[in-house]
């Protein structure tokens, strides 16, 4: 076999990378479907529970600085609660957004 | 009586032994059976990726060209999320992924200890990403890191509620990081060791308990294929999260 010359091998090196783009633009798009509906329960579970914990514990934290017991816990845990849900409803964001069609990332949180 | 009593105990597999014993200032800094099989998971990827390196032929052997998707995978999911000033966290995001993926896989193998089924590995390296997250990003953006906790276009009475919110969300994400793992990989190995162990206690209990047996069996042989993927899909869903929050102390406010 005769060595490729240098404007062929250009070439094929073109022609693998646009290939190589195109397949990843496709497993992109594909991958992210195999998450199986335990996955998706852990990740909507440990994303409420832990902003909750989260605020019960910034709720302790101020109300030991600053002598508001319970004020302080009442409103953490509020908060808490809140930033629970919007987590949950970005899970659900980020889930579909790589379930449906093309994903231009996964960072395109509101 | 059911003839369960015989089952191994499904935690005794998640303890930590201490191989040679070591003090210092009142600490305990053991080397532990945990220690060892760290080492060994990053001695495995050394001598993979040492390997695959060394050659650089132009035309990849089996071994090398494992290397080269490893580097391709990970250089493209940090090029898709955190774009490619994000490559700078290469090294990063690649070491982390790789020392997850191999210890997941060296859990795999019986009578493996699983490194990642200790929340304290799990936490650790949840709070190394956090902490680099938030030094990063104050070093680079200054003050204007603080604004991921206000996002623009809000009218100013939300900012009460909303800034309390983005922080918690934010407290939460380490604990999120490290929980994931830690429940995923220690939830799999108890259910393995329960129906394997189920298998035999129920085979040895009579020849009427032989088709339950058989049951068993055949659900740990599936879920031993469920744990490979998890083991796989838990250290790619770490380095993406990884990168996601890279993405915020790079580029804070594009939210």
């Amino acid at each position: 076999m005769a060595e490729p010359d240098d404007d062929e091998l250009g070439a094929r090196i073109a022609k693998a990378r646009a290939a190589r783009e195109k397949a990843l633009e496709v497993r992109q798009r594909t991958g992210n479907s195999s998450m199986n509906a335990g996955a998706m329960a852990l990740r909507y579970g440990a994303e409420f529970g832990a902003c909750v914990f989260v605020g019960l514990m910034l709720g302790l934290l101020v109300d030991g600085l600053f002598g508001t017991r319970p004020w302080g816990l009442l409103a953490m845990l509020a908060f808490g609660l809140a930033a629970g849900v919007l987590g949950v409803i970005r899970a659900y964001r980020e889930i579909n957004a790589a379930m449906a069609g093309p994903v231009d990332a996964p960072d395109k949180r509101t | 009586m059911f003839p369960f009593m015989a089952v191994a105990d499904p935690i005794e597999q998640f303890e930590v032994k201490t191989l040679f014993p070591f003090t210092a200032g009142g600490l305990d800094l053991s080397f532990t059976n945990a220690s060892a099989y760290m080492l060994l998971g990053m001695g495995l990827v050394i001598a993979l990726f040492g390997y695959s390196a060394q050659r650089g032929a132009l035309v990849p052997n089996s071994l090398q060209s494992v290397g080269e998707l490893g580097y391709e995978f990970v250089a493209s999911m940090i090029r898709g999320i955190a774009g490619e000033d994000g490559l700078k966290f290469f090294p990063f995001v690649f070491t982390l992924f790789f020392f997850i993926l191999a210890a997941n896989m060296i859990g795999m193998v019986p009578y493996a200890f699983t490194t990642t089924s200790h929340v304290i590995v799990t936490g650790a390296l949840a709070l190394l990403v956090i902490g680099i997250v938030i030094g990063y990003g104050i070093f680079k953006n200054g003050a204007s890191f603080f604004r991921l906790f206000a996002p623009a276009g809000a009218p100013w009475p939300i900012y009460i509620i909303l800034i309390p919110i983005e922080i918690i969300s934010f407290l939460a994400r380490p604990l999120t990081l490290a929980l994931r793992l830690f429940a995923n990989m220690l939830a799999g190995h108890i259910m393995l060791k329960l129906f394997a162990g189920f298998a035999v206690a129920l085979f040895s209990a009579g020849a009427l308990y032989i088709p339950l047996s058989l049951l068993s069996f055949g659900m740990g042989v599936a879920l031993n294929a469920l744990e490979f993927l998890v083991a796989f899909l838990q250290a790619y869903v770490f380095a993406i999260l990884t990168c996601v929050y890279l993405n915020d102390a790079l580029h804070p406010g594009h939210h």
